[in-house]
């Protein structure tokens, strides 16, 4: 793709994403019914939801963009890996942020240590100390590797995790703070977390894109700095 | 050249290095020494406490000892670079590394075998406490932090603040199996509960990790 | 250039550290059973260029190879050794110690370690612990540790560097020997004479790029 298709497939692809997002905030804010019991706090479920997704799929792009990388060592794996890693952990944090601030004037606590908390939130240390594992390692070789490394770590553990700290719950009972999106909603509430999850994966997906595009832009600056070093004489 | 030859060299090296310096053993006692002190001030003399936060007491000490090998284990490398000479070798990263998670394993087991019986009897653990369980759970409790533990001190090696990195990367990947550990602990700390089903995760979890560990060597290992 | 049959043989080998270029380009080819000198000023990129050669260092561009084997890879970690400006010895063991570990590393018996001890003229040396040598014997030590596997490529980072009369005579002797069962030899120094002795050729990196030597391989 030429330079300025890719620009123009750009343009079309965020105008898209800023349509779902109006459309979603409308029906998050006034298209949805006021929730029976919880009021209009219940709202930012329409946000907590699609972030925890789009986290999640994200995630899932950084484990499957690392095991390319430590097959092929592809630099468009590394990009797409910390693409991944970066707009995942955003995501996660706005799903981390917005869960608090819904539970306390609902419940009374900020914070219980339920199984989907726990896991959330060793998540994002998880993948802040791939960030931070990238931010102290040199680039070239090395970074890369190393990264994809833990990103299969990770890939692993999540599922042990989900399944040791339920059963762990399941011990020690704690309040489920949130009933979750099966726990009956109405037809109105169905479609605007769908809205809503819509325009936060194509947030998310335009994001990465960016950031992808970045960092091998990044990378191939890298390489021609290097030629140009060759180049000159010393 | 048999593989298991290489790492029961690498791991008799420091062993004897650890033997002759006893430096990573010194700084283990005294982290655990002080996690005890100050556990201590919290419990207040309760001797009941320690059938309930028992299990946390003694995994929080050991894995403050866990982090004091497991850095040594790669600093002391840097002696005389003597890195270099390891990377330099034709030997297998496999064998290496696991020469290193044996040689840090071991002195885990060494301080828990003076750790757990002092705890014992410093927070009067009750009676009827399993110790043959604890016991169990001690070891394969050890495995999972020496295990994962080398593979991220390896991997920190590289990096510019070493020190910070190591507990950052081990500690949320070994979440389910300090949970586990902690768990299975008090479970036979107050005799009884599911600490079969814990002590099931744990191993699962070692067999899952020691082998990615090994498969994933070569990347943590490879030169610059 | 006789490239294809030289045992040791560089080609465009680069390297880069973040925007520095510790190597530019380097082509190399010594022949076997030769002793090449490596002349350049301190920050020229030669040590550099012996631990990508010693497989502690993958260059950015560029390939090196020795023998058959590629650089880094296990067949030539087998066939190569390298003497650092520090000795790879563990401080609290004994020479003997750490040469027996290297020979278990090299999936070598104990004897190749004794057999390499006696080589350097080392043998008192064995039950003496590495942190309290001087820095003399420990060179010595540090040689028996290259040559524990008898390797057929000797890569040597300022050998001469801090050495009595005595000692540089005695590794003078000892690297002529090797030479002559065959093994080649590359060795850095910032300081020409006693290498310059010894060399069949000649080579200078002057900030990363190798310029023509003075004497050329026969």
């Amino acid at each position: 793709m030429s330079g300025a298709a890719k620009s123009r497939w750009f343009a079309g692809a965020a105008a898209a994403t800023l349509a779902l997002l109006l459309i979603a905030l409308y029906w998050a804010l006034i298209g949805a019914p006021t929730e029976a019991t919880m009021g209009t706090i219940q709202r930012i479920f329409y946000y907590h939801v699609p972030a925890a997704f789009s986290a999640w799929v994200a995630f899932g792009l950084n484990a499957a963009a690392s095991a390319w990388y430590l097959a092929r060592r592809s630099p468009k794996a590394d990009a797409l890996a910390v693409a991944g890693a970066e707009v995942g952990l955003a995501f996660l944090s706005v799903n981390l942020i917005s869960g608090p601030i819904w539970a306390h004037p609902v419940w009374g606590v900020w914070w219980v240590w339920d199984a989907r908390l726990t896991l959330t939130l060793a998540m994002w240390v998880m993948y802040a100390s791939y960030l931070i594992l990238r931010q102290l390692t040199p680039p070239g070789s090395l970074q890369p590797r190393l990264a994809a490394a833990l990103s299969m770590f990770f890939a692993a553990d999540i599922p042990i995790d989900y399944m040791a700290i339920r059963w762990w719950r399941t011990q020690h009972p704690a309040p489920v703070l949130f009933g979750g999106p099966d726990s009956g909603l109405a037809p109105r509430m169905l479609v605007a977390l769908l809205w809503s999850l819509a325009a936060f994966l194509a947030l998310a997906g335009l994001l990465m894109w960016m950031r992808y595009r970045q960092a091998l832009a990044q990378d191939e600056l890298r390489r021609r700095r290097q030629q140009q070093l060759l180049a000159q004489e010393a | 050249m048999p593989s298991w030859r290489i790492a029961a060299a690498v791991a008799a090296r420091d062993l004897r290095i650890e033997a002759r310096t006893r430096e990573a053993l010194l700084a283990m006692g005294f982290y655990a020494v002080l996690v005890m002190v100050i556990f201590s001030f919290a419990f207040a003399g309760d001797a009941s406490l320690t059938g309930l936060a028992g299990g946390g007491l003694l995994w929080v000490a050991l894995l403050f000892a866990a982090l004091v090998a497991l850095d040594r284990s790669f600093s002391r490398e840097a002696a005389e670079s003597s890195w270099t000479g390891l990377l330099i070798s034709p030997a297998p990263r496999v064998a290496v590394l696991a020469g290193k998670f044996a040689s840090s394993f071991v002195l885990l087991l060494g301080l828990e075998a003076l750790l757990v019986p002092l705890l014992a009897v410093l927070f009067n653990a009750p009676r009827s406490a399993n110790w043959g369980g604890i016991a169990v759970t001690v070891l394969l409790g050890s495995w999972a932090l020496a295990a994962n533990g080398t593979y991220f001190a390896a991997m920190s090696a590289h990096a510019r603040q070493r020190g910070l990195l190591l507990p950052l990367l081990l500690l949320p990947v070994s979440i389910p199996a300090v949970l586990a550990m902690v768990e299975a602990t008090q479970a036979y700390l107050a005799g009884g509960g599911m600490a079969n089903y814990w002590l099931r995760i744990l191993a699962g979890y070692n067999v899952i990790f020691t082998a990615l560990g090994a498969m994933l060597a070569d990347a943590v290992l490879e030169a610059e | 250039m006789l490239s294809a049959t030289c045992f040791l043989r560089c080609s465009r080998l680069s390297r880069f550290f973040g925007d520095f270029a510790a190597l530019r380009q380097v082509e190399l080819a010594c022949p076997a059973g030769t002793l090449t000198a490596l002349w350049g000023a301190n920050g020229a990129g030669k040590s550099t260029l012996l631990r990508i050669l010693a497989g502690g260092l993958r260059p950015s561009e560029g390939e090196a190879w020795i023998g058959d084997a590629a650089a880094g890879t296990a067949a030539a970690r087998r066939q190569t050794g390298l003497l650092w400006h520090a000795s790879l010895l563990q401080p609290a063991l004994t020479v003997a110690e750490n040469l027996r570990f290297y020979a278990r590393l090299y999936g070598l018996s104990a004897a190749a370690a004794e057999r390499a001890l006696a080589e350097v003229g080392g043998e008192l040396l064995g039950a003496r612990r590495v942190g309290e040598l001087s820095q003399g014997m420990r060179q010595k030590a540090a040689l028996a540790r290259c040559l524990v596997h008898a390797p057929k490529l000797l890569l040597l980072d300022e050998p001469f560097a801090s050495l009595d009369s005595a000692s540089v005579g005695e590794l003078q002797a000892t690297l002529a020997r090797l030479r002559e069962g065959g093994t080649t030899i590359l060795a850095s120094s910032h300081q020409a004479e006693p290498l310059r002795a010894l060399a069949d050729a000649e080579l200078t990196l002057e900030r990363g790029r190798l310029s023509a030597g003075a004497a050329s391989h026969a």
